[in-house]
């Protein structure tokens, strides 16, 4: 028997498979991006930070959103091309459909690359400064190390990967080749060596209980069994001195440490360190190295400084506190007159604006609640700004000084400044790692980038391979890309959900 | 919906239309998010976009029973899925 | 045939024959690893899944000894598969592998186990053969499916044997524990913590491939006269599960992909601000929120339930309609009950997150949902117990499984009402008591409905019986041993026994020593020599039962693979007197399943009508009027042209 309703429908249910097999599909998609978007609005309202507004590139996410439409309508172009058994054009349309998805990935991917080369430095005082790293740099910690201190309890070797030049790792016996081999075999001696004392332990306990005994049978019983555990006991410790005599001085010591031959070069995430002095660095495995730090901050290109977070910890005074004092413009001086004084305009214009229209329709509040729209500037903006709104007026501090361009500032108002990592309470691109709305974001447009591929490639495989299908049952590939159509246009109404969400609100 | 050449030769005007309207849609939610921040009337534009493409680019205005009994219990799961995850983030037992 | 048997020289005569009936060669991988015959990828199903039940089961073991003899060493048997990385020097287990087991042992049993035995298996070979469909809709799809879940399995059984061991956060993997979990190694990807997720994304779409193509196979090729309410009640429940796998596992595909990149890429979906890794803050933003995990995960979770015992349900009613001889009690009320129960499990979620801290509001509304649910439970049950009334029993190995199964699924299920509510569970909580409960539904209850469905279907697949002999030897053991696991869990539950102890109790005296029987009643005379017992002395019970199981299970281990080679061969292809579909088909079932295009004639339970000849008429069989008459021609549904 061959399976029915594969290109006909059956007539109770007036449904071929695939139908409903693509509408299953398509449910359990529902499900699926129906739960990241609880999500979304799950992170959203339980947000403890101020939720970012307008920090993707709309542009680019328009033009994808026309792009996806475009393609849909292509989509369906191709199918009625079949069903009307225009093979020619069924070729052209979907071949719009591929380049279709192509470009909005390749349009995807400038707009990640964007992302990942943009960083944030969130300051102890939750005060930003955002920008690029300056020509050449690198945001890890650099250190040239002599010695090492290794700790052997939890077997972790996962510094050495951060060592960037063939340091050797020298004992007093001499050279330990340091790599996963090594500390395997040192755990399994360590753990033999603890169970012979172990065992050794036991037999002790046992003479003791032999000696209260005072003889009798059961102090012998005692004592014999004891003594098999002191056999056991030498025996093991004899097998670790026999299969492990390099590491003979090693058993039984958590830590161990070494000269580094020639000096080691290390270059390692903060992440991954607990503390650094400028002779000392502890990763986080224990492991400590001697020898001098070199550098342990972030040089960023800064062009956009952030307060909403500063002002909305209320632990430190919310709202009330002193913009002049963020620790941003320690590294930014040069902005903080007209910041504040943009920030005080800002605030005395929304207040008017609210009593205005309080006074208007009395009795009720003004719907917006706080005004935070100069807590965030872009130096451009601010350079801009005051360009605009001081025509012909004194410069007042804004990219003051020899770097100044003018208004507008150019590449000089966005001023190269070096952030140690004491100051830096977070530290991240604009990645997932950032925040919320960031891992969301990524997580949400990652997934349906995943869809976009794999429509854009069933959708090749019936462009390629379809004219033999095609010759033998055209039916079957029209229902054939009828499904993929489906699938395509699901594809299409998350991201009409996703651009708002995501892009403008 | 089993349509023939001559119904489909038809539907495609209306194809071109749906289209059309959805960049259309799609330039009015940019230039509204740029007028206020309203969620409301974003999301409103978007269910009508996506409305448009499930009912005529995917056919539900005139699908089988079977599929419209399958994707209703979905719809119901997913707002359940919504309305429950919300609820319990605004209802915590103190405030 | 006659060129399938020349070409093998008579070697295999008989059965050779009946395997490739359509008569082509097809090679040995192609028939039996690659195929796509919903027969062979059921069995495939069925060996991996019990492979992976003992796994889990001697994951069980391991944890029940260390309960019952805290800091003693493991006796050889058990700690030959472990080597010395997980134990102490004085060869007893450490709490890290306590942790691993517990979190793999249900992980392993759930995912790997239970349901692909149940949905995977059973699903695959009877669901078809009992709508009297060739195959699955979608062939390849289903091997697909198959392959998936043997890639989830692999890989989550091979996290055992990385560095840092398997997952140790419990089956649940509740961020933020989960996220922290295993982060000190060199690779965080290679850490068991990683793989279990990654595992659960092969497992989740496993599923919905599964998915897709069941509920597919059960609208679109039900044979001929077919119509729903003729449907087996078996198919019905696997349609429901279908239903269930398909709308619940997406959410907890988006909690496990959310959680890869709170490892990996550094997010925080589930850390709030200011989490703490041992004594320094984590380098994260923060902004997330546990409770997002805990509900992605329960909105699986509970229907999970459901789908681990609605199979088992379907599995007994086909069982104890074949052997009481007459149908189903209440066959249309089954049939809307467990279609309700289904819609009402996705609405159910929050009990398991009472603890969370959630306002009266929507803990009513979920305390509500969950006492409606037990309504359709109790419909179920109430209606297979009203079966066996006035029914002339045959007590075959099969019927023995499912009598068994009825009050032990009832035990577990009334267990569960005082979960429902707020104010009990807060007390019962992470105890023992919840531990007892939900073992009662899963392990006698969809165990056994299990064991009832293999001891039923045996020779369908095989042509052969399988030992009623070793059958008695493997059920009776399993019943006692079963509940002497299980019921002490209530009472240690209640007086506070933490699920979590890795100890027993050793060290909560307060609690774990308090006296369970009297010293020198007449139960303390029988069992313990006149002594007192202790709450805690319970674990010895509940260990010795475990091994008790465990020994049990031998008979069945021999059984299952003695019977294909030596089983007695069944004289007709319907040796149980059955009288759903899959019973007319040649035995072992060809390629492409029936000789020709079978056609129903009747409900599905036809046992013992008045006037026929036999006590069974089978759906296959035409009325004398039907055949005559217009009742088949409007029946069959033609391939209409699009």
């Amino acid at each position: 028997m061959e399976i029915p309703y594969t290109v006909s429908a059956r007539s109770d249910t007036g449904l071929w498979n695939a139908k409903i097999g693509i509408w299953l599909f398509l449910a359990s998609e529902v499900m699926l991006f129906g739960g990241l978007f609880s999500s979304y609005i799950f992170l959203r309202l339980g947000a403890d930070y101020p939720w970012p507004h307008g920090e993707l590139n709309v542009p680019l996410g328009f033009i994808n959103t026309i792009i996806l439409i475009l393609s849909s309508v292509f989509v369906v172009m191709a199918w009625a091309s079949l069903k009307m058994r225009q093979y020619g054009n069924y070729l052209k349309w979907m071949s719009a459909v591929i380049l279709c998805a192509l470009i909005f990935l390749v349009n995807k991917g400038f707009e990640y690359h964007a992302k990942f080369e943009h960083k944030t430095v969130v300051l102890k005082d939750r005060s930003v400064l955002a920008g690029h790293l300056a020509e050449g740099a690198s945001a890890d910690i650099r250190f040239r190390a002599k010695y090492a201190t290794v700790d052997f309890t939890n077997g972790n070797h996962r510094f050495l990967r951060f060592i960037e030049n063939d340091a050797r790792f020298f004992s007093e016996k001499g050279e330990v080749k340091m790599e996963r081999a090594w500390f395997e075999r040192y755990r399994q001696a360590n753990r033999m060596q603890a169970k012979a004392d172990y065992l050794g332990g036991e037999a002790a306990r046992l003479e003791g209980e032999a000696e209260e005994a005072q003889g009798g049978a059961s102090a012998q019983e005692l004592r014999k069994r004891a003594e098999a555990f002191r056999r056991d006991s030498k025996a093991l410790a004899d097998e670790v001195k026999k299969s492990y005599p390099d590491l003979e001085d090693f058993g039984g010591t958590t830590s161990m440490r070494f000269e580094l031959r020639p000096e080691a070069e290390i270059s390692v995430p903060r992440k991954e360190i607990t503390a650094w002095g400028d002779n000392e660095l502890t990763f986080k495995d224990a492991t400590v190295f001697e020898g001098l730090l070199e550098s342990a901050m972030v040089k960023l290109v800064v062009d956009e400084i952030d307060l909403q977070e500063f002002f909305s910890r209320s632990e430190h005074g919310g709202a009330d506190r002193d913009a002049a004092e963020a620790g941003v413009f320690r590294y930014v001086p040069e902005v903080q007159e007209a910041f504040v004084r943009r920030r005080e305009e800002g605030r005395a214009e929304f207040e008017s604006k609210k009593s205005a229209w309080e006074r208007k329709h009395s009795g009720k509040t003004f719907p917006e609640p706080a005004y935070q729209g100069y807590d965030k500037v872009y130096l451009d903006k601010l350079h801009a700004h005051e360009g605009g709104s001081h025509e012909g007026d004194e410069k007042h501090g804004v990219g003051g000084g020899a770097d100044a361009g003018g208004a507008g500032g150019g590449h000089g108002g966005h001023p190269t400044v070096e952030i140690p990592y004491q100051d830096i309470r977070f530290f991240s691109s604009y990645t997932p790692k950032k925040n919320t709305y960031y891992a969301i974001y990524f997580t949400l447009t990652g997934l349906h980038g995943l869809h976009v591929l794999g429509g854009a490639l069933v959708l090749s495989f019936f462009l390629i391979f379809g004219k033999s299908l095609y010759r033998k049952n055209p039916e079957h590939l029209a229902n054939r890309v009828e499904v993929g159509g489906l699938f395509w246009h699901f594809v299409d109404l998350v991201w009409i959900f996703l651009f708002p969400i995501l892009y403008l609100m | 919906m089993a349509e023939t050449p001559e119904e489909i030769r038809k539907h495609i005007r209306l194809y071109w239309g749906v289209g059309i309207t959805l960049l259309v849609f799609t330039v009015i939610t940019v230039v509204v998010a740029k007028i206020t921040p309203s969620i409301t009337i974003g999301l409103l534009i978007a269910t009508f976009k996506a409305g448009l493409v499930a009912l005529i680019f995917m056919h539900l205005n005139s699908e089988k029973p079977m599929i419209y009994k399958i994707l209703f219990f979905t719809a119901i799961f997913a707002a359940g899925l919504l309305w429950l995850f919300i609820w319990s983030l605004k209802d915590p037992i103190m405030r | 045939m006659a060129t399938a048997a020349t070409a093998h020289h008579g070697a295999g005569h008989g059965d050779a024959g009946a395997h490739s009936g359509h008569g082509h060669e097809i090679p040995f991988w192609k028939k039996y690893i690659f195929s796509t015959d919903h027969k062979v990828i059921g069995i495939q199903y069925g060996f991996t899944a019990l492979a992976f039940l003992a796994v889990g089961f001697y994951l069980m073991l391991v944890m029940r000894w260390s309960i019952a003899n805290p800091g003693e060493p493991l006796p050889g048997i058990l700690a030959a598969f472990l080597g010395d990385r997980w134990l102490n020097p004085d060869g007893s287990v450490t709490p890290d592998l306590y942790n691993m087991f517990g979190a793999m042992h249900g992980t392993i049993m759930v995912f790997l186990g239970i349901v692909p035995l149940a949905f995977g298996a059973f699903g695959n070979y009877v669901t078809p053969l009992q709508i009297g469909a060739p195959d699955m809709a979608f062939p390849r799809v289903n091997m697909a499916s198959y392959w998936f879940y043997l890639a989830g399995g692999v890989l989550m059984f091979a996290s055992f044997f990385l560095e840092s061991g398997a997952a140790q956060v419990g089956w649940t993997n509740y961020s933020p524990l989960a996220t922290m979990a295993h982060t000190e190694y060199p690779s965080i990807f290679w850490t068991g913590q990683t793989q279990w997720l990654l595992a659960m994304v092969f497992l989740i779409s496993s599923s919905l491939l599964g998915a897709v193509n069941f509920i597919t196979t059960i609208i679109n090729l039900r044979a001929p006269g077919m119509t729903w309410m003729r449907l087996p009640f078996f198919v019905w429940a696997q349609l429901v599960t279908a239903f269930l796998l398909l709308l619940a596992f997406p959410p907890l595909e988006v909690a496990a992909i959310m959680q890869l990149m709170d490892r990996l890429a550094g997010s925080s979906f589930f850390v709030p601000t200011g989490t703490f890794l041992k004594t320094e803050l984590m380098d994260v933003s923060g902004g997330g929120s546990p409770l997002l995990y805990q509900h992605l995960f329960w909105f699986l979770g509970h229907p999970e339930v459901y789908v681990l015992l609605l199979p088992g349900i379907g599995i007994i009613a086909e069982v104890v309609a074949n052997n009481t001889r007459k149908p189903i009690w209440g066959y249309r009320a089954m049939v809307y009950a467990i279609l309700v129960l289904g819609f009402l499990s996705f609405i159910v979620w929050a009990h398991h997150m009472y603890l969370t801290g959630m306002g009266w509001f929507i803990s009513t509304f979920f305390q509500t949902t969950t006492v409606l649910i037990s309504i359709p439970s109790v419909i179920l049950l109430t209606c297979l117990m009203i079966s066996l009334w006035g029914g002339s029993i045959r007590f075959t190995v099969p019927m023995l499984w499912a009598t068994a199964f009825l009050p032990m699924f009832g035990f577990g299920g009334l267990t569960g009402l005082p979960l429902a509510f707020n104010l009990t569970d807060l007390h019962l909580h992470d105890t023992y008591y919840v531990i007892g409960h939900f073992h009662y539904v899963v392990a006698p209850g969809s165990m056994f409905a299990l064991f009832a469905g293999i001891y039923y279907w045996f020779p369908n697949w095989t042509g052969r019986q399988m030992s009623a002999f070793l059958g008695h030897l493997h059920f009776w053991p399993s019943l006692v041993a079963m509940n002497l696991i299980f019921l002490p869990m209530f009472y240690q539950g209640m007086a506070g026994f933490h699920r979590r102890w890795y100890d027993g109790g050793k060290f909560f005296e307060g609690t774990s020593e308090r006296i369970f029987l009297e010293a020198g009643s007449w139960m303390s005379n029988l069992f313990n020599g006149g002594e007192a017992v202790t709450l805690r002395d319970l674990n010895h019970v509940m260990t010795f039962g475990a091994f008790v199981l465990a020994v049990g299970q031998i008979p069945f281990v021999l059984n299952l693979f003695g019977s294909i080679i030596w089983g007695r061969k069944i004289k007709d292809d319907n040796p149980w007197q059955a009288t759903t579909l899959e019973w007319c088909t040649p035995t072992p079932p060809p390629h492409g399943n029936f000789a020709s295009e079978p056609v129903v004639y009747r409900d599905p339970y036809e046992y013992s009508v008045p006037g026929a000849p036999r006590d069974f008429t089978p759906q296959w069989q035409p009325d004398e009027a039907a055949v005559v008459g217009e009742g088949l021609a409007a029946a069959r549904p033609s391939a209409a042209p699009v």
